[in-house]
């Protein structure tokens, strides 16, 4: 049982962190989160969960949410950005992504990441978040539409008013 | 598929990459919070009933929580048809597995003759641990291993010639580089066998600015320093490193960058603004960035008011310096920055203050080399010109380009060097001459360049006369005679071959 839980660990863990981290953008509530959520699945069983990757992400993009709450401020948003990047395809593209999608709601970002980032389908989406599955596409393209337009004006914004 | 579903398709396929490349630290099972959970036997046990029925619960809070209305946003500048990362390498799938190691572009740097090295993207792989130490040492082993064939035209890789003990030759895993970091200082030891592998100074100096460089690209890292296994100091052939070098302290230049923002008085008349670039097209190592003004029907003003200066790089963004170059009442429609990766600019991106109503721009740099501002006329244009042939700039002086025009085939009768470039000296006034190989002064004079001594520069294209009948290598040299005490300021010396 030990060792399919490593199996499972090894495999979802640093995947559900990465997307954690792009939803909240804090790096050690993203960690956390993660760790109650294999908590909270390893309680109900791998038996009793029937997409397992899915269901971490919803129950791992709540705990992000709900330590976010506690204290909200625009400041703090930035002052907890990830480093850089792991040094590796060092665009300011990546950056900009990661620090637009930061300006999306909270809703958007959680589906944005688990369309993109966990290629959960509409169906899944609708199903997980408990939103209608015609609305999924209309979100999505509304957040990309977003992430489009500040993708860039955030860092120019932030870079301007120095 | 639509083309506004395409668009979003890139976009995603885009962000999944971004968040593939974010560190994070990877808890091992054995430390993870279920490892130390007690098994749980009975499936069916009244506490998991509750606990299946709570995550149920979550789950339902998401979903409301997750369709309330959505926020107001602060207004920002749209960018309609941003291209985004969707230029770059191939997308891994979305679902891929997070720990596979995938091939990535890794910037490093390599080597030019009499220039700063030139930065450019080799492919290397993901380092698995996330640390400022594992991805240093990761550019050096993309370096080193791996970026053959993948050499700049008119640079080299002194790197692979560098031999290390890699322990059993697993050089992918150990390069034989010990890494630590503190603060913004990486010190890199390397353990050798049997040398460092360059011949002469130049091959020295050439390595050691490619290591210096490419270990300092990482971000939070200013200072490198080079130490070898067993001995108090690094020795490349018979170049002596004992100390932490910064990329200011191996780039060539004799001046570094003035950190102090440039004020330009000057109209500031509303003018709608574009801008262009190049990198060495004018000089090699010079990239130049040009914002030119429209001001429309009003009458045109060639003396525009501006700032520029050197900022440190914040750890988002590439390079280890930007040039900000702010104008008040100026406006640029470009909405997007632009990714350029051609030393020494990295990145121009266009924003606007919203404090002091300016468009401004912003330039990432490899380094803080030396710059200078000038401002052109007809269009009204500001030109920002960065970096040049290390010996051919100082504080004062840069020299664009040198060449001797012979009018018959050979100098043995008259002969010209054209010359141009810029300069911010006293009076306008620059002093030249031409030593032959012995140091002797075979020709003097001076000429004027565009602008006396002001903020911004002046320039000058001019030609000067050789003495008839020589030939041979020979050194030109221009300075600016100081107005106390008429020595010698700002030196730049350049060898000639007169046929």
């Amino acid at each position: 049982m030990t060792d399919r839980w490593r199996e499972v660990y090894e495999r979802e863990y640093p995947r559900l962190v990465r997307a954690l981290l792009a939803i909240g953008r804090d790096p050690a509530a993203a960690e956390d989160a993660a760790q109650e959520a294999f908590v909270k699945a390893h309680r109900t069983g791998l038996d009793n969960i029937e997409k397992l990757s899915g269901w971490l992400l919803v129950v791992g993009t709540r705990e992000v949410f709900r330590k976010a709450k506690r204290a909200r401020r625009e400041d703090e948003v930035w002052a907890s950005l990830p480093p850089r990047d792991d040094g590796f395809d060092t665009t300011a593209d990546r950056i900009d992504l990661l620090a637009a999608l930061g300006e999306l709601p909270e809703r958007q970002r959680a589906v944005v990441v688990a369309r993109y980032y966990y290629g959960l389908s509409y169906d899944e989406i609708a199903d997980h978040f408990q939103i209608k599955s015609g609305t999924v596409g209309a979100t999505l393209h509304q957040a990309i539409e977003r992430l489009r337009q500040i993708q860039l004006a955030g860092r120019l914004a932030r870079g301007a008013m120095r | 598929m639509s083309d506004e579903r395409r668009d979003d398709e890139i976009i995603g396929r885009a962000l999944s990459r971004a968040i593939e490349t974010i560190d994070v630290n990877q808890t091992p099972f054995e430390r993870s919070r279920i490892a130390s959970a007690p098994a749980r036997r009975s499936i069916f046990g009244l506490w998991q009933i509750a606990t299946a029925a709570a995550a149920v619960v979550l789950a339902l809070a998401i979903g409301s929580w997750l369709t309330r209305p959505t926020e107001g946003q602060p207004g920002v500048a749209a960018s309609p048809t941003t291209p985004a990362a969707s230029a770059s390498a191939p997308a891994p799938s979305a679902t891929a597995s997070a720990v596979v190691a995938t091939s990535v572009p890794t910037w490093v740097y390599f080597a030019r003759d009499g220039l700063p090295p030139v930065g450019a993207f080799v492919s290397g792989y993901a380092p698995t641990i996330a640390s400022q130490g594992a991805h240093i040492s990761e550019r050096l082993s993309a370096l080193r291993d791996h970026a053959s064939g993948q050499v700049p035209s008119g640079a080299s890789n002194p790197m692979s010639l560098v031999a290390t003990n890699a322990g059993g030759g697993g050089a992918q895993t150990s390069m034989g580089i010990t890494l630590s970091t503190q603060g913004d200082l990486a010190t890199v030891e390397f353990d050798l066998v049997p040398g460092w592998g360059v011949r002469g100074a130049a091959q020295s100096q050439a390595l050691l600015q490619q290591l210096v460089y490419t270990i300092t690209e990482e971000p939070g890292i200013r200072r490198a320093l080079i130490t070898e296994k067993g001995k108090p100091q690094a020795i490349i052939d018979q170049l002596v490193v004992d100390k932490p070098l910064t990329r200011e302290d191996v780039s060539g230049y004799t001046a570094r960058g003035s950190v102090d923002p440039l004020q330009i008085g000057g109209a500031s008349s509303p003018a709608k603004l574009t801008t262009n670039y190049s990198v060495d097209s004018l000089a090699p190592g010079l990239a130049r960035f040009v914002i030119t003004f429209d001001y429309g029907t009003s009458s045109a003003s060639n003396d525009p008011q501006f700032s520029a200066g050197l900022i440190p790089a914040t750890n988002e963004t590439t390079g280890k310096a930007e040039l900000e170059i702010t104008i008040p009442n100026g406006s640029d429609t470009t909405t997007t920055a632009t990714q350029v990766d051609r030393s020494p600019l990295r990145w121009i991106a266009v924003g606007k203050s919203n404090s002091i109503r300016a468009q401004v721009y912003r330039l990432g740099l490899d380094d803080q080399r030396p710059w200078r501002a000038m401002v052109l006329s007809n269009p009204t244009r500001i030109v920002i010109d960065i970096g040049g042939l290390p010996r051919a700039v100082s504080d004062r002086i840069a020299v664009y380009r040198a060449q001797v025009f012979a009018a018959t085939p050979a100098c043995s009768t008259t002969c010209d060097l054209e010359l141009s470039g810029a300069a911010r000296v006293f009076e306008a006034n620059v002093v030249w001459r031409v030593k032959d190989g012995a140091g002797k002064v075979i020709a003097n004079g001076h000429f004027l360049t565009s602008l006396g001594t002001s903020a911004v520069w002046g320039t000058f294209d001019t030609s000067i006369q050789l003495p008839s009948g020589f030939t041979g290598n020979a050194t030109l040299e221009l300075y600016e005679a100081s107005p106390k005490d008429g020595s010698e300021q700002g030196l730049v010396q350049i060898p000639l071959m007169i046929r």
